[in-house]
């Protein structure tokens, strides 16, 4: 078990070390001038000039990457030559944009992601596990049918789509919820956890009905096919009741795929919901990634892409450890 | 007839389940007769309906799409009417089953251990712990060495045949007064089955329980039987004591399957299957099942096999179901076969 985390936690900074270069070179070429963007309004070629200095653009394509790295193991000076400010370790270097240092302007998004994430997981966790074992038990009859109507039609919404609708109707018309405040970032701020549940309550909802209709999908073709083992028959030749027979047998049994697909959804959720965030205006990761790749801010897009990185691959590990938590045929070897 | 009520006493029994393509009638008109202590093997090829029997009578079919229909009576209770509730009474406590592949049929997660006392704190009311005591004590029953150490060992890592003492050991702990053991030794071993058997035997001796073996290995009946059924297409075609069944074969299928049988291979060496293929369940002939692949179908005057279903009749213990058997001569027949 040892040997195996370490394997991993290896290959997963071999990764990020790949796509930390991959996203630094892309950058090179994108179209985006972020000396021009930092400048402001009333640019000249000279002021351009000293942003580049300033933003360390004027050094040579690997030193940059080297310069970039280093600020993994140790705090560097940033800025203008004798202007420099301090970024502290771990530096991820500082906003194009702002000269913030780029861990800070992470620090404050990641909050709002992960009040988004918490309760949209659980929710689609909750719905899509319980609808889809319940058409599983009631296969071919009518609820069986319901539920796998409301999964096609619910996994065909497009997030601008349900989110759209659930802003005109329970913001714009009927008025029963507030629009998204950028105020409130965690159930223990001073607006309390009720303002907070009630602030991220569509954009659970949005994210649920996208993501539950394929947990309701996959929960309900496992256990199908779980209900249809040798060994449900012999739990009810024990004489095990219904709760027994489903539950600690067979739900135990065909829950693996879903803990995967768990695990690798939340993964890249945390990587930033580009697309809720947007709609419904919550300024956590995904919100932040796309103004920082739209201005051209190279130190805050990097860490974006390599912070999603790493909760993919984390998640990843996760489930694998998982697997083997819950399948002991997994632990040998 | 009698004035006991028998142990076990199926009549009747039919079993149909609807398809895309049709009902399917896997069971049609079943009997059997079982006496405490007494062990009966059900013989058949694949899609003679002896599981769907065996199911039928552990009540697994209820919540199924299966219609079913005649008595299963069990110490004079019907098994057929009970509820699901009423049935997990008998289920583990009072009838106990063992199934063809033991890798599939136990829970991968949980430990073999774990599983069997599972069976036994279904119908007693114990800890945890004096249910790891039984659990325990059972697997060394089944002679599972270091029954203590297992406890803990999970389905895969045990070998074939003591997943099968495991399994047996799961159905038993609650001494069963009937155990039905579903094809017990396909999945294992030539060497593995005979021990088994014996296990299922001396277990059998201990407890006085009655055995129903279901089985396509009319050897493995010989071994341990003392009364057969041979099914056909879901009939019971043949019933009769094990050494009569193999000394004075009355259905032209049984003397089939014996043909077949590689002890039973003549000089050459060649075995000799029965030509053609067992009826579409689906669409059943009108006359005898076995009609069309009889090889003394055309001594029965008239067309009486293609158009009439012979009854099961018989003398005292062995009785079958062929129009041969109410001619006069039947040993004259037997030649010709």
């Amino acid at each position: 078990m040892v040997g195996f985390l370490a394997r991993r936690l290896l290959a997963m900074l071999a990764l990020l070390l790949v796509v930390s270069f991959i996203t630094f070179t892309l950058f090179q070429f994108g179209p985006a001038d972020p000396a021009a963007a930092a400048c402001g309004q009333e640019c000249t070629p000279d002021r351009v000039a000293q942003a580049r200095v300033a933003l360390g653009m004027d050094q040579p394509f690997f030193a940059q990457y080297l310069n970039y790295l280093s600020g993994f193991f140790t705090s560097r000076q940033i800025g203008a030559p004798g202007a420099e400010t301090l970024c502290s370790w771990p530096c991820l270097g500082k906003s194009f944009q702002t000269n913030e240092n780029v861990t800070d302007v992470i620090m404050r998004a990641l909050p709002y992601t992960l009040s988004m994430a918490v309760g949209a997981v659980l929710l689609w966790t909750v719905a899509g596990v319980g609808f889809g074992l319940l058409a599983a038990l009631r296969k071919g009859r009518g609820a069986d049918k319901l539920i796998v109507g409301a999964a096609s039609v619910g996994v065909s919404m497009p997030i601008p789509v349900t989110g759209l609708l659930l802003l005109l109707i329970f913001v714009s018309t009927l008025h029963w919820l507030p629009f998204t405040s950028n105020s409130i970032s965690s159930p223990f701020g001073p607006a309390g956890p009720g303002a907070w549940f009630l602030n991220y309550l569509l954009p659970w909802v949005a994210l649920a009905v996208l993501f539950s209709a394929q947990y309701i999908r996959v929960t309900r073709n496992t256990m199908i096919e779980t209900f249809g083992e040798d060994f449900m028959r012999t739990a009810r030749a024990k004489g095990l009741d219904q709760r027994s027979i489903i539950f600690r047998h067979g739900v135990r049994a065909g829950i693996t795929p879903v803990i995967t697909m768990l695990g690798l959804d939340i993964g890249a959720l945390l990587g930033g919901a580009v697309l809720t965030e947007q709609i419904f205006s919550v300024p956590g990761l995904g919100f932040t990634a796309v103004r920082a790749a739209m201005s051209g801010d190279l130190p805050v897009t990097m860490a974006l892409t390599m912070l999603a990185a790493f909760f993919i691959i984390t998640a990843n590990v996760v489930v694998d450890l998982l697997y083997a938590a819950v399948d002991p045929r997994v632990r040998v070897s | 007839m009698d004035t006991t009520t028998p142990f076990l006493d199926i009549r009747g029994l039919g079993v149909t389940f609807p398809t895309d393509d049709g009902l399917v009638s896997a069971v049609n008109g079943m009997d059997l007769r079982l006496e405490r202590g007494s062990t009966v093997g059900i013989v058949g090829e694949s899609g003679s309906g002896k599981t769907v029997t065996s199911q039928a009578i552990m009540g697994l079919l209820k919540g199924t799409s299966a219609t079913i229909s005649g008595e299963i009576r069990f110490e004079g209770v019907d098994l057929v009417g009970l509820t699901e509730q009423r049935m997990r009474a008998y289920r583990g406590r009072r009838i106990g089953m063992i199934f063809q592949d033991p890798l599939s049929a136990m829970h991968p997660f949980y430990t073999v251990g774990r599983q069997i006392a599972e069976a036994y704190r279904v119908h007693n009311r114990v800890g945890a712990k004096a249910a790891r005591t039984a659990a325990t004590d059972m697997l060394a029953r089944v002679g599972i060495p270091d029954p203590v150490g297992r406890y803990d060992a999970y389905p895969h890592e045990f070998s074939g045949g003591m997943r099968q003492r495991a399994m047996i050991a799961m159905a038993l702990i609650c001494e069963p007064e009937l155990l039905i053991a579903d094809e017990p030794t396909t999945a294992l071993d030539v060497t593995v089955q005979a021990q088994i058997l014996d296990l299922i035997a001396s277990l059998q001796a201990e407890t006085n329980s009655a055995v129903i073996l279901v089985t396509h290995d009319l050897g493995v009946v010989a071994e341990v039987c003392e009364q057969v059924v041979v099914m056909y297409g879901g009939q019971c075609v043949e019933q009769a004591p094990v050494g009569e069944l193999f000394a004075d074969t009355a259905h032209p299928y049984t003397r089939g399957l014996l043909a077949s049988m590689p002890s039973m291979a003549d000089e050459s060496g060649r075995l000799t299957p029965i030509p053609g293929f067992p009826p579409s369940l689906l669409d059943l002939p009108a006359g005898c099942l076995f009609a069309d692949r009889c090889p003394v179908a055309s001594l029965v005057p008239g067309d009486r096999c293609r158009t009439e279903r012979p009854e099961l009749r018989g003398t005292g213990a062995h009785r079958s179901r062929c129009h041969l058997d109410e001619l006069p001569s039947p040993t004259t027949i037997g030649a010709t076969a």
